[in-house]
Formats: C-alpha cells, structure tokens, sequence
C-alpha cells in the first residue's frame, strides 16, 4: 500500500516545519535550517517554495503575515502532529539501530 | 554588435543542456537577456563565470503582464541565497549566481521531478502526442492513397510533402515523447536516492528534422502547380484564391 504524502517526512521537511514552530519569515528558515544541522542540510529557495506551498495545501502551516515580498508561517495542530509522528519514528529507528548493534556485540 | 539573436532547441525539461550551454556563453561575454519560442537573445558582457539554473514555477505563463505576488515572493527567496532571474519564458525561469558554489536552488530531486511531470503534460506529451498522431495519420493516408493510385500521389506536390513531412515528424515526435518518458522514470528512481538526474541535449536531430521541413514546404511552394493554390507566378509575387486566380 503506497504511503500518504508526508506521512514520512524527509530531512529538509522535517526541519522546515521544526523552523515553523515558532512564526517565522520564509526567507529566514533557508538560514536557520544549515545552523540548526550544523550545515548539514540545507534547503534551495525553489524547494523551499515548493515545500510551503504544499505544506500549507495539506494544512500543516499557515500565512501569518503578508509584508510586501516577505511571508511568515506557522505550524498549525496538523503539522505539529505530523511532526511529533516524525520524531517517533525516528526516535524508534535509533532504538531498533542500537538494539541491532547491541545484539551483535552479544 | 552588442546584441546576439540565437536559435535554441532544448526540451523543456533539458535544465542541463540549457544551464552548459549559458554558462558557455557567459564564458565568451554573452549574458542572456530573453527568452523566446524560437530565439534567444543575448547581450554582450565582460566575459566571466557564472552559474546558471533552470528552475520551473507552475503558476507563470507567458502571458503574465508582470509577476504576482507570490512570484514575487519566489525571487525574493531566490535572491537570498545570490540567485538574480536573468530571463524566463512561461513556467521555466533561468537565474544565475556569481558566486562559485552557491546553495542550488532545488534541492530535493523527488519535487522537481514532480514539478516537471505536472508541466510536462501540456508542455510535452500533449504538442507530440498530437504531432504523432497526425504524422502518422498522414503517412498512412498518403501510403494507401500511393497503393491504389500511385501516379496522383506522385504527381501531386501536396500529397508529397505531406507524405515527406510526416516521415519527418513521425520518429522526431516519438522520439521525444521516448526520450522524456524514459528520463522521467529514471529521474524517479534517481530521485529515491536523493540524486539529480542529467538531461541530455538532441538539438541536432530536432535541427535536422526542422530544416528538412523547411525544405519540403519550399520545394512545394516551389513546384505547386501555377492554378493550384494561393500562390501564383508572374512578373511579381501576387496572392489570389483559385476561384478568382485568372493567371494563365
């Protein structure tokens, strides 16, 4: 059975929406995102747009303010449990990794 | 000459080709300036380095008047990370950046593929889809008309470059309605593995074929019978309807 979109966010998804937990301006997520990994990730404008627009389809943000070029954004409920289900998930793989590694130590 | 006029034959979706050939031109002091169906127009520059993207926003068209607001919003966000919009046409917009190593703009290959596919419809599959039809219509009519009377096929100029011009169209159309189909299915599965897939340039077979067009529709104009058609021969160019054509 194919999954849901979003139903598994991928890296610059999830950190889109950890930015968006507080209100924040589009523009200022593309810098927030490489200092928050370390400069692991970063989000190319384009994909960015993209990722607003279809977050905010899928009602899990929505547009807080309109100032001329700049827009900011919030998680609403559904994108917080999007990503709390995320962090589940992921929290569950690190488990079942270090589970894995302790059993072949055994 | 400060300015350049160039004849461009890239798919759509041939973001590479497109993004080798400016960096190229930007190289020898050609910066682009606009886009058009046909023609590119390039200005002179100081020739330098730059870096070029071809990026799709769905919402545009060529018939806009100016961007929105919300495109407005897309090159504000562009503009933050060094990428100026150099020109566009439709959907498809081309920036450039002077920095060496700048954060590209999609960064998420699943999405832009997905972006193409949903531009590709009406961009694409659809144009060929309809030309391979009609070529292919046209070959099959022309062919069986020439199996039962093969002296009027080949006695009329018409039937001939209609028979000519859909051999033409015919592997052209299905060619690139191959070639895309085939790079978009590759492109998601390079996309599952978070990889950009290249695109690959045949401007030369669409060259080819439209040149080979050209010279069929002259070589009719050229051979049309003189009470035929709209055009008639004499000291001068004059155009007439057959019904009123008096030239003898």
């Amino acid at each position: 059975m194919p999954r849901g979109k979003f139903q598994t966010l991928t890296e610059q998804m999830f950190y889109v929406l950890l930015c968006l937990r507080t209100e924040c301006y589009g523009m200022d997520i593309l810098d927030r995102v490489p200092n928050m990994t370390g400069g692991r990730v970063s989000v190319g404008s384009g994909t960015l747009y993209n990722l607003l627009e279809q977050f905010a389809q899928a009602g899990m943000i929505r547009e807080t303010k309109v100032e001329g070029r700049r827009r900011s954004y919030l998680l609403t409920d559904k994108g917080r449990a999007a990503l709390e289900r995320e962090y589940q998930r992921i929290c569950a793989q690190a488990q079942d990794y270090r589970n894995a590694m302790e059993e072949g130590e055994l | 000459m400060n300015t350049k006029w160039r004849w461009e034959s890239f798919s759509f979706y041939d973001r590479s080709g497109i993004v080798r050939r400016l960096e190229a031109m930007a190289a020898q002091g050609w910066m682009l300036e606009d886009i058009t169906p046909v023609v590119w127009k390039y200005r002179r520059c100081p020739p330098r380095r730059l870096r070029f993207a071809v990026t799709y926003y769905p919402k545009a068209t060529i018939y806009d008047p100016a961007p929105s607001q919300e495109q407005e919003f897309f090159y504000e966000l562009c503009a933050h990370d060094g990428w100026e919009l150099a020109a566009s046409s439709g959907e498809m917009q081309i920036f450039c950046n002077d920095y060496p190593a700048p954060t590209p703009i999609e960064t998420d290959p699943g999405l832009e593929v997905e972006t193409i596919h949903k531009l590709a419809w009406r961009r694409l599959l659809l144009p060929w889809g309809l030309l391979l039809i009609v070529s292919l219509c046209a070959v099959i009519k022309t062919g069986f008309s020439f199996w039962n009377e093969p002296l009027d096929i080949l006695a009329s100029g018409g039937s001939l470059t209609a028979f000519c011009a859909g051999l033409l169209c015919l592997p052209l159309s299905a060619a690139e309605l191959w070639r895309y189909l085939n790079w978009e299915s590759q492109a998601r599965q390079a996309a599952q593995r978070g990889v950009f897939l290249e695109t690959k340039s045949r401007w030369r077979l669409q060259a080819f074929v439209l040149l080979a067009l050209l010279a069929c529709l002259i070589s009719w104009m050229l051979t049309s019978p003189r009470r035929s058609g709209i055009w008639c021969w004499g000291s001068s160019w004059r155009c007439c309807w057959p019904r009123s054509c008096g030239c003898s």
